[in-house]
């Protein structure tokens, strides 16, 4: 099936020789530009500074075990990097490149494995809801999942099934608008951007019939971790009888509602605006969301 | 990183009446942001702050968060009422409702007079009078129906 999708947020981060180029995704939509990471150092500046986030850290993470980690195991980089983003799971993704190292034998290969077989996953997970999803699909998304919005609208464009999307804007850090509608747009997607607060009323009104959303965490057990106003979405959308599924990879039997909850500083509540503003501000970067608001968890269909 | 606990939140443009109920009522105030327009930071922050109120700041899409971590214990509704119905400026209707579904109580007060010529943000489009974005945001209802 061809997906003819070119976002640069597909894989934000990519190696070039011995750097890791990551795509500043802070600086989207204005400017397209990369950050040449020649250390651990930088690694976990880019990390801390949400330069890249979501699969960016995934693969940020990957190609420092390649390059800045030493020896193995890969663990004692994980605790660097989840010092950086307590909420994120590196430990997970330490075991998945040990596993696969067990048997390449090499770490780049290992990665560049991973990689293809993670897009791979993406596009058959987007087949796969595209079966399920009905035509006029309305959808509702928050933050970004990295590219994938873009292969499932061309999956169920093959299929016939008109789709747009209305994509929150996702504050502070404005993911939705700088990301998910920017990425849309350049395919020329049908998509309307919202503020946050705008989904009951378009929920209301009967102009969304499904909720996406990507996941940072997931639970064998029921439940997902994502970035905050996630779990508004799912509540409202219970409430209206709105099919709400979560995009997961990786799930662990862990108990979700246990999970730290990363706070970030209540400066960045402000960061967007162009004056600096002295209050003290909230700012947790993600929401808890409980099995029973989940109409399906869809899984990545992973082998690694 | 400020801890919310026991909160009152509050939403839309924060009248007189509203303020004294505040001062009386609140050890903390949670104020969200407004968006579009951004009323929370542009109206409701300075208000509240000149009252000498204790304030904490936060997105919209928090709401949801500090409701499930049960870190507000009232919401404080700034709206008008029209012919038994009430009205509230957009994003009325979110707050509203995740109010509900949490049970927590939310008061009802008249809200202020608010001179929309000088609100720069109109939409999600743009974000402290800059564009985020060019076309294709969705305006927001003048007014959203809470009851009737």
């Amino acid at each position: 099936m061809p997906f003819p999708a070119k976002s640069p947020l597909l894989f934000p981060v990519r190696l070039k020789g011995s750097k890791i180029l990551v795509l500043d995704e802070t600086a989207l939509p204005f400017e397209e530009k990369y950050i040449e990471v020649s250390s651990l150092k930088q690694a976990l500046w880019v990390l801390e500074q949400m330069k890249t986030r979501s699969l960016g850290q995934v693969f940020l993470f990957f190609y420092s075990c390649l390059l800045f980690a030493g020896s193995k195991p890969f663990e004692t980089l994980a605790e660097k990097f989840k010092e950086k983003r307590p909420t994120f799971d590196f430990f997970s993704l330490a075991g998945i490149l040990n596993r696969a190292d067990s048997f390449t034998k090499d770490t780049r290969k290992s990665i560049e494995l991973f990689a293809a077989e993670f897009d791979e996953a993406r596009k058959k997970r987007a087949e796969y809801l595209s079966r399920k999803l009905k035509n006029k699909s309305r959808i509702l998304t928050i933050c970004n999942v990295n590219g994938e919005l873009i292969y499932l609208y061309y999956a169920l464009r093959q299929k016939n099934k008109e789709v747009f999307f209305y994509v929150s804007e996702t504050r502070p850090y404005l993911q939705g608008s700088r990301l998910t509608f920017w990425e849309l747009n350049r395919e020329n997607i049908p998509c309307y951007l919202i503020c946050d607060s705008q989904a009951a009323r378009l929920m209301k009104e009967g102009k969304v019939n499904a909720v996406i959303t990507g996941a940072d965490r997931a639970s064998l057990r029921g439940g997902i971790i994502n970035k905050t106003g996630t779990y508004a979405l799912a509540v409202l959308a219970r409430y209206f009888n709105i099919p709400f599924f979560a995009l997961i990879q990786y799930p662990l039997d862990i108990d979700i509602t246990s999970v730290k909850i990363e706070q970030r500083p209540g400066r960045e509540v402000f960061m967007y605006l162009e004056r600096q503003i002295s209050c003290p501000a909230f700012y947790p970067a993600f929401d808890i969301i409980e099995g029973r608001y989940i109409t399906e968890a869809v899984k990545l269909g992973l082998k690694l | 990183m400020k801890k919310v606990s026991n909160a009152v939140l509050i939403w839309g443009p924060v009248s007189g009446e509203g303020v004294e109920y505040l001062k009386l009522q609140a050890k903390q105030v949670v104020i969200c942001e407004n968006r579009p327009y951004l009323l929370g930071l542009i109206h409701n922050k300075p208000l509240l702050e000149k009252q000498g109120i204790r304030v904490v700041y936060c997105t919209d899409n928090t709401i949801g968060h500090l409701f499930y971590q049960k870190a507000v214990r009232e919401i404080v509704l700034f709206c008008r009422r029209e012919n038994g119905i009430i009205k509230g400026v957009s994003g009325s209707l979110y707050v509203w409702l995740l109010a509900k579904i949490h049970n927590l109580p939310i008061k009802i007060f008249r809200e202020a007079e608010i001179c929309w010529q000088e609100i720069k943000d109109k939409d999600a489009g743009s974000l402290g009078g800059r564009p985020v974005i060019g076309r294709g945001s969705v305006e927001p209802a003048e007014y959203e129906v809470l009851e009737t």
